[in-house]
């Protein structure tokens, strides 16, 4: 057997909730171990003391008003079937919360799918006209309203943002590739 | 639990309120005594009793095993005791004597435990004792009211407070070890005693 401390059985023990074989298994340790003997002591000890708590006794009068209140509190309630505080109020209650709940959660989805589409479509909307100047330009038109004419995009970017004198062409030469007129 | 308890039970479930009467006054002073013993106040044991009973009145159709009247009725007393006793944790300094405990209801240790000469002695345990069961958490509490000192059985104490056997073995070892530890001077083998 291995030399193994028996402390946090010593309760089972004291109560009687052990195997026999448990119960020899501690005694036999018992016999060889100081530590344990005292352990064992002071829970007999603790256990007794516990045992000898006796009740507080408020007297006789006290517990006969208390089954008159008890009497009188019920008095008015229909009946033990006719519950005041049901548990089936805490169910339903419950139910109602989470009835809230769903009705909040499915609000919410809403709320959600009608910014997203509403985003989506405004997005598409921009992207779409985006698209569309990117690859083919933009429209002006002239004085009269009458001529239209489209300008690549790409032209019109280069044709603001490209230097213009030889200086600035030094200071902020073109990319490779870029056409130099 | 008597045959007679079961047979009020039967009758109480039916409506007879009559039942309901002779059923508190049957259980009346356990379910105070449990209630003091968990909150050591007259005020709030007081509260316990009356509430629990009228719960009773009002769950009794709840109960399916009539021969578990008493597990329900420890049930109720000490969830509600449970409770009181978080709600109270934080507002009040666990007292500290004996004497302090509001009105003139106190616990005495039996004189089965203590011989005469040991008044003193048995008073100071008492109050140790006390003291170091304030300071267990509330479910550890009642676990080791209900089991070493109201004398139920582990399973009952599992069915009362609604959980596992297994669960009661262990808050009872939390529980008694705490004890030990924090009652260690007293509990400790005097010069002469071995």
């Amino acid at each position: 057997m291995t030399y193994r401390h028996t402390s946090h059985i010593h309760g089972d023990y004291l109560d009687g909730d052990l195997s026999p074989e448990q119960r020899n298994r501690v005694e036999r340790h018992l016999a060889t171990c100081d530590e344990c003997r005292q352990d064992l002591e002071k829970l007999k000890k603790l256990t007794q003391a516990l045992q000898g708590i006796e009740g507080p006794d408020p007297g006789k009068a006290y517990f006969d008003s208390l089954a008159d209140i008890v009497m009188a509190r019920t008095a008015s309630m229909t009946g033990p079937e006719l519950s005041s505080k049901p548990v089936t109020d805490r169910h339903s209650s419950g139910r109602q919360v989470l009835t809230t709940l769903i009705k909040l959660a499915a609000a919410v989805t809403l709320l959600f799918t009608a910014f997203y589409i509403s985003d989506f479509s405004h997005k598409n909307h921009a992207t779409r006209w985006a698209e569309h100047i990117g690859q083919s330009g933009y429209v002006t038109t002239d004085a009269a309203g009458t001529d239209e004419y489209m300008m690549p995009l790409s032209i019109g970017i280069n044709t603001l943002l490209a230097p213009t004198s030889e200086t600035e062409l030094e200071e902020n030469p073109l990319p490779e590739g870029a056409v130099k007129e | 639990m008597t045959e007679e308890t079961t047979r009020l039970v039967l009758l109480f479930q039916k409506g007879d309120r009559q039942a309901f009467t002779k059923l508190v006054e049957a259980f009346r002073r356990k379910v105070y005594g449990l209630a003091f013993r968990i909150l050591l106040n007259h005020i709030d044991a007081d509260e316990v009793a009356q509430e629990t009973f009228v719960r009773i009145y009002n769950r009794i159709g709840q109960l399916k095993s009539p021969e578990h009247f008493d597990s329900f009725v420890y049930r109720i007393a000490t969830n509600y005791a449970i409770d009181m006793l978080r709600k109270r944790r934080g507002r009040i300094v666990a007292m500290s004597s004996e004497s302090e405990l509001p009105g003139s209801v106190q616990m005495t240790l039996s004189s089965r435990v203590a011989s005469p000469e040991k008044v003193l002695e048995n008073k100071q345990l008492l109050e140790a004792i006390t003291k170091a069961a304030e300071e267990l958490p509330p479910r550890q509490k009642a676990t080791l009211i209900l089991h070493d000192i109201e004398g139920l059985s582990k399973e009952e104490v599992a069915r009362i407070m609604g959980c596992p056997e297994a669960t009661v073995r262990s808050n009872l070892h939390i529980a008694r070890s705490k004890m030990k530890k924090k009652l260690e001077k007293l509990f400790s083998p005097k010069k002469g005693d071995v």
